[in-house]
């Protein structure tokens, strides 16, 4: 599988108006900043609206020049970018909006004064990413039915009995498909950490 | 041993090998290395996949149940890590607001617990003594439904508190194939575990389906404590914040300045049991502008008008729960599964959701404005209108329901009120003799016990907001007391008559009309019924029910008649003369009547009334005088009809006394005239036929009481004694069809006459007999409290 490193990604977006540099760079942070910006209590539009903002905020400042990579990393820069244009958001909103979202337990106030669980749930998203796009990898390296059997067993928790049946099965094959994908994707998550510097926090 | 297939590595990791297949394989671990690393690698996987569910499960944020807040992740090795050898971490099983929940073994213990690791953003409140609310809350909280706290502790930092392992489904997934009455004893089981909590101070503040598991048995476990308050928590909380589920959240949770109290809760409990019974939410709007506007200012969609079965009764205590104003709903969790358990037991709801009330209250303010105007053109008196006012009070704001249930004559009710008067009249009995063979410091003893666990139970029940039954017990209470006083001077001698300074000529000895050999003295009476008052005004004040201006009433009376007797009273005596006033009273009451049917009421009613005492004086003289009234009535014969004297040859053993009818027909013509004055149709004419409705059947009893002395045969004597009790029981549990209070009421006069009777000619030497009936009055009360509630219950088992 070809990784693409942040330096890789920044490069591109350097060089050129290059589109492709551009969506995969889109393809990385997108998704992150929007579960982010949702679980900072934005709703599903606002939170769109909010990662579409962050991306041409941080294309803007990068073409300006004003990313320096000594001072970190390309993660924590856009994680910055993005907890700035979703404060900025909420704060146009009312109040209660504000309180509607959070779904349970804390409220958005006890969040935003709590960097460091802000910073945490940046990583979690993060990590969904990666989980994400490493299970897509496997998916693809795998034998589909050996995959499906995985999926069915070990994600969606059916029965052996009944993946066996819809796929036409033995147990220990089963068994032994989801230990091999789940090895495959250990594997590949550290790779994938040691290439593009974690969640660059 | 050999080394193992792949599916054995997966079964030892997660738990579900038999514990000697188990062991040996420890055993094996420790030989063999392939084996071990094996393990550690099917624990990374395990721990990865549980990664990877917990990831793919958090899509939406705005689908409230499932989302997970901030926290730092841990994942299965580092709870591992974490907790240590003793435990072994099977899976993460969820997050919710404050942390993270993983299933995992006790391996020394060798049972399944669930650690909730706390997220570390807890740690930025400040106060020290918050940081274990939770574990603490919960520790407090012993009960079956409440999943229970065995330990909590901090590693590396990260604290964690373990709890028991609840084997079960959240509520959220199981209630659609419950039927109505699981589904409420599910509910009651929530609102049973919240009513400790509240009992204790603590209000749980997110209670929604999801926070509730069921297991297979159908009990229920309501967890996450996570944003409980006790009452000191409460009184330092900030005064904006918000905590809770929107979809669940009452008013007061998400305006500012928040104020939770436990009727916060009860609202919760009121949107979840809306969704028991509806399967949908009150509030189902999902943009949160909607949402909360709709809870603050919206009353939702009648239960009824979702799902047309249910029962209205239900619907009431719903919407009374989802009040908008916290003062309006059920002030805690308990008085909301009694409200809920009177409905499982068959009982009146008297809960009406405020709108209705609201309803009723601006139309009876356009009425009143318009009494005012009329008053003004004189077209009412001010009594009148005075009048209306107190009716239209009466339907604004209604008496206790329980005290309207309690007039309302159920069989369970009748129990009550049987089993209370057997026990006063078994007191009473006690009057019948010294009872020199038992020694004098017991002999009063049944009545003050009785007494003393009348008062307690009434007041234990009051306390259980059980109106119903404490009114009852108090009542009985309440006739006691006098009796009870009046026994034990007696018994023990204590101001006793013959002790006066004065003489003994001024002992009040009716009692002894009753066949009573106590001598009770004036001072006694006087100062018993003096107690009677002063209970009778304490326990008005105490319960505000009516039945005790009653008691209040005839205490005052009692009082007063001491007072008079001390002074020295004449005997009244009546006059034959009175039967005279047979035929004006009818000529009286026609008169009446006919002015009654012509508009005339104000002429009508004080003839009418006039009329019916002549009627009522005259017909008891003349059943008392040797004439009979055919006699009366056709003065010229000098024998009563042939077919009268029959009746009463086969009724007693002679023709010589025909006069014994009287009493009978008597009543029975009473209840005619009552049927007469109904089919006059107006409303003078329905007050008397209620009056003459007492009359009728307490003389048909009263022709019982006498009939035994007319006769001759022990057989047929004992044949009548027994009549009259059953006449009356039969009186007492008729009444139950129609609501007919006169029947009642009458029934119990019977059988206060029949055990005097039986006492009397019977029982009069036997201590145990007053002593049984106090018993089985006792027992006949509790029958009627505990059987309501189990014969509930089974009816809820054979459901399930």
């Amino acid at each position: 599988m070809q990784w693409i490193t942040t330096t890789q990604i920044l490069e591109d977006l350097a060089s050129s108006n290059d589109t492709l540099a551009w969506n995969s760079f889109r393809d990385h942070f997108y998704p992150v900043v929007v579960n982010f910006a949702k679980r900072l209590g934005l709703s599903a539009t606002y939170a769109e609206d909010a990662a579409q903002e962050t991306m041409l905020t941080f294309l803007k400042a990068f073409r300006d020049g004003r990313y320096n990579r000594e001072k970190g990393r390309l993660g924590s820069w856009v994680f910055g970018v993005a907890r700035r244009v979703i404060l900025n958001f909420r704060k146009k909103l009312p109040r209660e909006r504000a309180i509607a979202d959070s779904s349970t337990g804390t409220s958005f106030w006890d969040m935003i004064e709590d960097s460091r669980a802000v910073k945490h749930t940046w990583e979690t998203e993060w990590r969904r990413m990666v989980l994400e796009r490493c299970l897509q990898q496997v998916r693809r390296e795998f034998d589909s039915r050996v995959f499906k059997a995985f999926e069915l067993y070990a994600l969606s928790e059916k029965s052996v009995a009944e993946v066996g049946r819809t796929l036409g099965m033995s147990p220990n094959a089963i068994y032994v498909a989801k230990s091999r994908v789940l090895s495959r994707l250990r594997r590949l998550l550290t790779e994938f950490e040691e290439v593009s510097e974690g969640a660059g926090l | 041993m050999n080394c193992p297939e792949v599916e054995f590595f997966e079964k030892y990791v997660q738990g579900q090998l038999a514990e000697a297949e188990s062991a040996g394989f420890k055993i094996h671990l420790q030989e063999c290395s392939k084996c071990a690393s094996r393990v550690n690698e099917t624990l990374e996987n395990e721990s990865l996949l549980a990664e990877l569910r917990a990831s793919q499960t958090t899509d939406s944020l705005v689908s409230a149940d499932k989302a997970p807040n901030m926290q730092e992740v841990i994942t299965v090795k580092r709870a591992q890590s974490l907790l240590g050898q003793q435990y072994h971490v099977i899976r993460k099983i969820g997050q919710g607001g404050f942390g993270e929940v993983f299933q995992v073994i006790d391996t020394v213990l060798d049972r399944p617990v669930a650690v909730k690791f706390l997220n570390k953003s807890c740690a930025t409140e400040s106060m020290d003594e918050e940081r274990w609310r939770e574990a603490r809350l919960m520790s407090r909280l012993n009960h079956p439904n409440i999943a229970q706290v065995y330990h909590i502790g901090e590693q590396e930092g990260v604290r964690f508190i373990m709890m028991e392992w609840v084997d079960g489904l959240p509520l959220t997934e199981v209630w659609r194939d419950m039927a109505l009455q699981q589904k409420l004893a599910v509910f009651l089981q929530v609102a049973e575990a919240i009513s400790v909590a509240h009992k204790r101070n603590i209000i749980h503040r997110d209670i929604k389906p999801s926070n509730i598991l069921v297991n297979t048995a159908g009990q229920v476990k309501v967890l996450d404590f996570g944003i409980a308050l006790d009452e000191s928590a409460l009184r330092s909380i900030k005064g904006d914040k918000y905590h809770g589920t929107p979809a669940y959240s009452a008013p007061e949770q998400i305006t500012v300045p928040v104020k939770i109290s436990a009727a916060t809760d009860v609202f919760a409990l009121g949107v979840l049991l809306y969704q028991l019974i509806t399967d949908t939410l009150p509030y189902p709007q999902t943009n949160p502008d909607e949402l909360f506007d709709a809870i603050k200012t919206q009353y939702p969609a009648l239960p009824s008008a979702i799902q047309e079965e249910v029962p209205i009764p239900l619907q009431n205590v719903c919407l009374k729960a989802l009040e908008k104003n916290p003062h309006r709903r059920y002030p805690n969790a308990r008085s909301l599964s009694n409200e809920i358990n009177r409905y499982l037991r068959g009982e009146k709801v008297w809960s009406r959701p405020s709108f209705l009330t609201d309803k009723i209250q601006q139309e009876l303010f356009y009425h009143r404005q318009k009494l005012k105007v009329w008053h003004d053109n004189d077209l009412l008196t001010q009594r009148e209108v005075d009048k209306l006012e107190n009716i239209y009070e009466r339907v604004i704001s209604p008496p206790d329901p329980s005290i309207i249930e309690s007039r309302k004559l159920s069989l369970s009710q009748v129990c009550l009120y049987l089993g209370g008067w057997i026990t006063v009249i078994g007191s009473f009995v006690l009057f019948y003799k010294t009872w020199e063979q038992i020694p004098v410091f017991w002999r009063p003893m049944p009545a003050v016990a009785a007494t003393a666990l009348m008062v307690k139970f009434g007041i234990v029940l009051w306390r259980r907001n059980e109106s119903r039954l404490a009114v009852g017990f108090l009542a009985t209470a309440n006739l006691l007391i006098p009796i009870t006083i009046l026994l034990t001077l007696g018994q023990w001698e204590i101001l006793s008559p013959e002790n006066y300074p004065w003489g003994t000529e001024t002992i009040y000895d009716n009692l002894s009309s009753f066949g009573s050999h106590v001598i009770v003295g004036n001072i006694q009476l006087y100062l018993s019924s003096c107690c009677w008052l002063a209970f009778s005004v304490i326990f008005l004040r105490f319960t505000r029910s009516s039945i005790f201006v009653i008691f209040n009433i005839l205490a005052f009376l009692a009082w007063l008649t001491t007072c008079y007797i001390i002074l020295g009273m004449e005997d009244w005596s009546a006059d034959t003369i009175a039967g005279r006033y047979l035929f004006p009273g009818i000529g009286l009451f026609a008169l009446g009547a006919a002015l009654d049917r012509r508009k005339f009421v104000q002429y009508a009613w004080p003839l009418c009334v006039a009329g019916l005492l002549a009627i009522v004086i005259s017909l008891s003289v003349i059943a008392q005088s040797d004439n009979t009234l055919f006699i009366w009535l056709w003065p010229g014969s000098e024998q009563p009809p042939q077919w009268y004297v029959k009746i009463v040859t086969i009724l007693v053993e002679g023709d010589d006394d025909a006069k014994l009818l009287s009493l009978t027909c008597n009543g029975i013509i009473y209840l005619i005239l009552a049927g007469i004055c109904r089919l006059l149709e107006t409303r003078l004419q329905r007050t008397l036929a209620q009056v003459l409705n007492w009359l009728g059947p307490l003389h048909i009893l009263a022709t019982l009481r006498v009939l035994d002395e007319r006769v001759e045969s022990h057989v047929r004597q004992l044949l009548y004694r027994i009549l009259l009790p059953i006449a009356s029981f039969a009186f007492v549990f008729g009444s139950v069809a129609r609501q007919m209070k006169s029947f009642f009421f009458s029934g119990l006069a019977g059988i206060a006459a029949a055990v005097h009777k039986l006492t009397s000619e019977y029982f009069k030497d036997y201590f145990a007999w007053p002593v049984s009936l106090i018993i089985t009055g006792i027992t006949w009360m509790f029958v009627s409290w505990w059987v309501p509630r189990f014969k509930a219950n089974l009816a809820l088992k054979q459901k399930e």
